[in-house]
């Protein structure tokens, strides 16, 4: 007959089993970020259509609502685009601390809560929304998105300490400078375009080897000129040295702003790291000397009856998340129509922004994984020394739910590029051509653009499958 | 018995937690519609009925009214134009100036005229009028009555945020304009502000 206290374990290993019972999100929605793969956005969208599990959880509302705003801007339907994004700019505006969840999360796994978003996820809501409103011509609203991307950028700004990290985002500068230039805001489009130079020319360029585009030096060259701030103007002929060419091309009759969203974004998986456990006075230290990993936690963090469980157990493996990156299948494109050809300049390098947002929370992030599982780890010793059976289902209990958060935004880009493209009166038919990495036969699309005398028409290429 | 006590208090900690966190009753009361109740912090029916209210009261108030009906024995015709939301907030302005447009009708001091698409929509009954109505019942053209003035204004909003707190002002700011002069004879403005801890 089985004693209560094993009565109770098994109720406890099927409880945790239970919290723990939903595969991930993006594991579920396998069929979605295939067909997105293929291009096949319609069909994508139906899928995510029928997925009504996805639909009532809480926790993973955020990335459903993001996808169906992506699925949707990916077939041209912007207005339904916009009201995904704008449940989704809801959901992350409103997202706070839940004490309940958080606790939680220490018994279980960081997946228990709500998801949120990453900064650069942010950023990238903000885009899609962005050019939404600006491809049906509503400047007003893309400007509206514009600012609440700039209360987000300065959100992410002050929260982050002084080490140096991707704490600011160029690309989502650039967008404003673009928007309020294409509304005929000059003023605003100086200072949006001047804010993401300084940020290219400084984070970008260390942390991602991304030089400022020549197209962002020659707007802030072109619009302080226009507003008369002659001293700007010269300061940034003599820092940028653009040849005279470059600068004096004569204004076009319209313009084509091309953003080219280039393959898809890294994947967010598992991997564990084994941790020795050594307890010295006052103090139990965790020690991976692979990786160059150490982390130090008073005693006082925990009981002493449970560091000394803990330090018994000397060896413990930890759930972390880390990006892999999904090569692209493009290495370049450009753009040609009306005897013009163009190439398109990085603009935002998503992946490599992944993995540095990623590695910037890396020490933080860990110190909170080995708490938990700490926690977790030191009540099964115990158990286990009163009950050897009972504290195995607890091992096996721990082992299941002991997971690493995952889960992410699984359809962004791994690079946006852009490009300004002159047009002549009416329709303009611009060729698209992406060159693969493996010097295979090069991808060609069009885009057609029926312009009218000083609009500037904001459109974007896409490249996921070969 | 150490071993109850730790299964006990980890399976009870992670059960109270789990309901905690996770349901909670969906409850629906009724309440007044003129009721202050601030959930996100964002802009909301308040504020629209709030700066609607303050603006009315300003502009039925302003001397530009009575400097008219004396100078040209008439009520003012007036034409409410654009209000452009240069705020962060995706929100319809059109919720405050209808209730503007509404109190000038009630207050019978005012007369109205329509603009924008709306009156594009009645050029456009009237002309079908010319084609297909009798001829007793056809209205004619030019009988529309020129507006004197036009009401125009801006919403505007600063968000000043430090880690949990933010605060968010809102400035709705609105003018008259005679149309024949450019002169503006009337400007009011509505300011509200929030404090958020998230």
């Amino acid at each position: 007959m089985l004693k209560s206290a094993n009565l109770l374990g098994i109720a406890g290993l099927f409880f945790l089993l239970s919290l723990n019972a939903c595969r991930p999100y993006h594991v579920r929605q396998q069929k979605y970020i295939q067909l997105i793969q293929k291009e096949q956005f319609a069909l994508a969208e139906d899928q995510l259509e029928s997925s009504r599990k996805a639909k009532k959880k809480e926790k993973h509302k955020l990335l459903y609502v993001l996808d169906r705003g992506y699925a949707a801007f990916q077939q041209g339907k912007w207005s339904e685009s916009s009201e995904w994004l704008m449940k989704a700019d809801r959901l992350a505006e409103d997202y706070r601390k839940q004490l309940g969840y958080d606790a939680l999360s220490l018994l279980v796994n960081a997946n228990v809560k709500p998801y949120k978003a990453e900064d650069f996820e942010v950023v990238m809501m903000h885009y899609f929304h962005t050019i939404a409103f600006l491809k049906q011509r509503n400047f007003e609203s893309a400007l509206v998105e514009c600012r609440r991307m700039n209360n987000s950028l300065s959100d992410m700004y002050f929260k982050s300490s002084s080490k140096p990290k991707y704490k600011d985002d160029a690309f989502g500068h650039l967008l404003m400078g673009l928007t309020y230039e294409g509304s005929g805001d000059i003023n605003n489009a100086f200072i949006a375009y001047r804010n993401a130079y300084e940020i290219y020319n400084s984070d970008y360029a260390s942390f991602f080897e991304t030089p400022v585009p020549n197209q962002l030096k020659e707007d802030i060259i072109r619009t302080a000129s226009a507003l008369g701030f002659r001293n700007e103007a010269d300061f940034y002929r003599k820092e940028f040295k653009l040849d005279s060419a470059q600068l004096n091309r004569p204004k076009p009759f319209a313009e084509a702003v091309i953003f080219w969203q280039n393959g898809l974004g890294p994947v967010k998986e598992q991997w564990s790291i084994d941790f020795i456990i050594t307890q010295n006075a006052g103090s139990i230290s965790f020690n991976n000397a692979g990786l160059g990993l150490n982390f130090v936690f008073p005693a006082t963090s925990i009981s002493q009856q449970d560091a000394n469980n803990l330090a018994s157990l000397q060896v413990f493996r930890i759930a972390f998340p880390k990006y892999i990156s999904r090569s692209p299948i493009y290495k370049t494109a450009s753009a040609s129509s009306n005897g013009e050809i163009r190439s398109f300049q990085m603009a935002e390098p998503l992946e490599q922004i992944a993995f540095k947002s990623l590695s910037d929370r890396f020490s933080r992030e860990m110190g909170l994984a080995i708490l938990r599982l700490a926690i977790k780890k030191a009540t099964e010793y115990a158990i286990r020394k009163e009950n050897k059976e009972v504290g195995a289902l607890m091992g096996i209990a721990n082992a299941i739910t002991e997971q690493a958060d995952t889960r992410y935004w699984s359809t962004l880009p791994a690079s946006i590029s852009y490009m300004k493209f002159p047009l002549k009166e009416g329709k303009n038919i611009i060729i698209m051509r992406a060159n693969r990495f493996d010097d295979q036969k090069e991808r060609v699309d069009t885009i057609t653009i029926d312009a009218q005398k000083g609009r500037t028409y904001f459109e974007v290429y896409s490249t996921i499958k070969p | 018995m150490n071993i109850l006590r730790y299964t006990t208090a980890f399976v009870l900690a992670a059960g109270l937690i789990a309901g905690a966190a996770s349901c909670s009753q969906r409850t629906v009361t009724r309440v007044e519609p003129n009721k202050v109740i601030d959930l996100s912090g964002r802009w909301n029916e308040t504020d629209a009925r709030l700066c609607a209210e303050s603006l009315v009261s300003q502009a039925l108030g302003g001397d530009w009214l009575g400097n008219f009906s004396n100078a040209q024995k008439r009520k003012p015709v007036v034409v409410v134009g654009l209000v452009r939301n240069n705020s962060h907030e995706h929100l319809d302005t059109e919720i405050f100036t209808k209730d503007v447009e509404k109190a000038f009708i009630k207050s019978t001091m005012i007369r109205l005229v329509t603009a924008g698409e709306k009156r594009n929509e009645l050029r456009g009954e009237r002309a079908d009028q010319q084609d297909f109505s009798s001829a007793e019942t056809m209205k004619k053209f030019g009988r529309e009555i020129g507006a004197d003035f036009i009401m125009q204004g801006t919403v505007k909003s600063i968000v000043d945020s430090y880690g949990k707190e933010k605060t968010t002002f809102w400035q709705v700011d609105l003018e008259l304009t005679n149309i024949e002069t450019n002169e503006i004879v009337w400007i009011g403005d509505y300011k509200g502000k929030k404090y958020i801890v998230n």
